[in-house]
């Protein structure tokens, strides 16, 4: 059988410049410390592997570590970086849990990256606001919560909340999401590997999603206790 | 001098192992001196966009190319002569697609396609445009720019604007080809990455210097059986996991 003739010497590279913005805001308060801290550093490094590896997410993917936790501190890991340049920080577990602080400095990082893209001609897709967390907000949160709703109302972000552990934490997170506690995921024990898996799978399909393309995200079962 | 028109869907990656269908669709025709062509692009969130691609590209060139062999010269039109024109037969169209709709028994947006389309003569011609994709035209002559019809997309690069849309005459847009073509090239926005240059601002020289280097010496059907081979290379899977439609008249 013979080869399909091929047209020689022809450049096959990538020109377009295109991103998918992803803020990750955790918690790392107090409570986090131990076992589920460890569990998160390790699915952080899992994340920085998984998209590295994926020649188009590596290029395309553009995020934001956010943690929340100290003296009602908020602060950025660094600046955003793409996928093939992040490296994972070791995040450590102390404080209070001021989450309304963190997602408004999430949500204006978010609309300044745009105008940045906006300025340098670079296309985007829709942000991606990962919330997790596994307490009550000790802060004000309920004003961010609001103005964190309109903004996935308005389609400026897309908001996915992750309660870990058990408690009460869900009602909370619920109000960060336009779709309410039906949003909100619980983390199955400590599967944060799992969980991070999905994350990294879910940006391979977002990034490369295209026009009129309903992005098939992958299941949460892996990781997920929420009924569904 | 004449067209010498190839063109090639390869289908995506991403397709491939999702096990749908190629959704790019092309079409053309030439009469006389003058060219009709489009490629249409279907909706990747629609199960049955690639007949919808498939009937759009297809029928809105037949419909052009009857108004050429009637004697209009349409690649020489007025700007509101040629949108009056194309407008009542991409009009036409979505008729008969709501159509094939309502005897299908499905809603007319299962079949959403982009469309990227072009009417040129040896002295050019008119770009029309709905959605994304791109068309784009190197005038004669060393340094000449070339002439794009540009992408529209909404502020998200993921979403775009369809024929079956109710809003598409909004988004139908004309782009004026001024002078005699040597290149005219349509294309899906899976193809866009590697065949346009950064910006979209013009062919990228490393890959279609060596194509129509190529095309210029074969056959049209050997041409668009060794395009389709380059557009399904594997390399391109590293640039876009989509459907991957060109293509290219020379006019030589």
């Amino acid at each position: 059988m013979t080869e399909p003739m091929m047209i020689p010497d022809v450049a096959l590279v990538d020109n377009t410049e295109q991103r998918t913005p992803l803020v990750l805001v955790l918690d790392c308060s107090g409570s986090m410390a131990g076992e589920p801290m460890d569990q998160l550093n390790q699915g952080l490094k899992l994340l920085e592997q998984e998209l590295k590896a994926d020649a188009i997410a590596a290029k395309r993917v553009r995020l934001l570590v956010v943690k929340f936790g100290g003296m009602d501190h908020v602060e950025a890991l660094g600046d955003w970086f793409d996928a093939m340049e992040f490296m994972a920080p070791t995040l450590d577990a102390m404080g209070t849990t001021p989450t309304g602080q963190a997602v408004d400095f999430a949500l204006q990082k978010i609309e300044e990256q745009k105008l940045g893209f906006k300025q340098a001609g670079v296309a985007y897709t829709r942000p991606w606001l990962f919330l997790m967390s596994d307490g009550q907000p000790t802060d004000q949160w309920q004003a961010a919560a609001d103005r964190c709703r309109q903004a996935e109302l308005a389609n400026k972000v897309a908001v996915f909340p992750i309660a870990v552990g058990g408690g009460a934490v869900g009602d909370a997170l619920g109000q960060f999401s336009s779709r309410g506690e039906a949003a909100v995921k619980r983390l199955d024990g400590l599967k944060f590997q799992e969980l991070f898996l999905w994350l990294s799978a879910s940006m391979k399909v977002v990034s490369q999603s295209r026009p009129g393309g309903q992005a098939q995200l992958p299941s949460v079962d892996t990781w997920s206790s929420a009924p569904t | 001098m004449s067209w010498r028109v190839f063109a090639a869907a390869a289908i995506g990656k991403s397709h491939i192992d999702a096990g749908t269908p190629c959704q790019d669709a092309f079409a053309r025709a030439v009469v006389g001196d003058t060219l009709v062509a489009a490629v249409c692009d279907g909706a990747g969130s629609q199960p049955l966009s690639h007949v919808g691609s498939e009937a759009l590209s297809r029928r809105v060139v037949e419909l052009l190319a009857q108004h050429v062999e009637a004697g209009e010269s349409l690649a020489k039109l007025e700007e509101e002569t040629f949108l009056y024109t194309v407008a009542s037969v991409v009009k036409a169209v979505r008729a008969e697609l709501e159509a094939e709709a309502q005897a299908a028994g499905v809603e007319p947006r299962c079949y959403a396609a982009t469309l990227v389309g072009v009417v040129a003569d040896g002295e050019g011609g008119w770009f029309f445009h709905v959605g994304d994709g791109i068309g784009a035209a190197q005038p004669q002559g060393e340094d000449a720019e070339a002439v794009v019809s540009q992408p529209e997309n909404g502020e998200y690069a993921n979403e775009t604007y369809f024929v079956t849309g109710e809003d598409w005459r909004e988004h139908l847009h004309l782009t004026r080809i001024g002078s005699p073509v040597r290149t005219l090239a349509l294309m899906s926005d899976g193809a866009a990455p590697f065949v346009m240059a950064k910006g979209n601002a013009g062919f990228f020289r490393p890959f279609i210097d060596p194509v129509e280097r190529f095309l210029a010496g074969v056959a049209e059907a050997d041409g668009s059986k060794a395009l389709a081979a380059t557009l399904g290379d594997a390399r391109t899977h590293g640039i876009t996991g989509d459907d991957k439609t060109l293509l290219l008249a020379l006019w030589r």
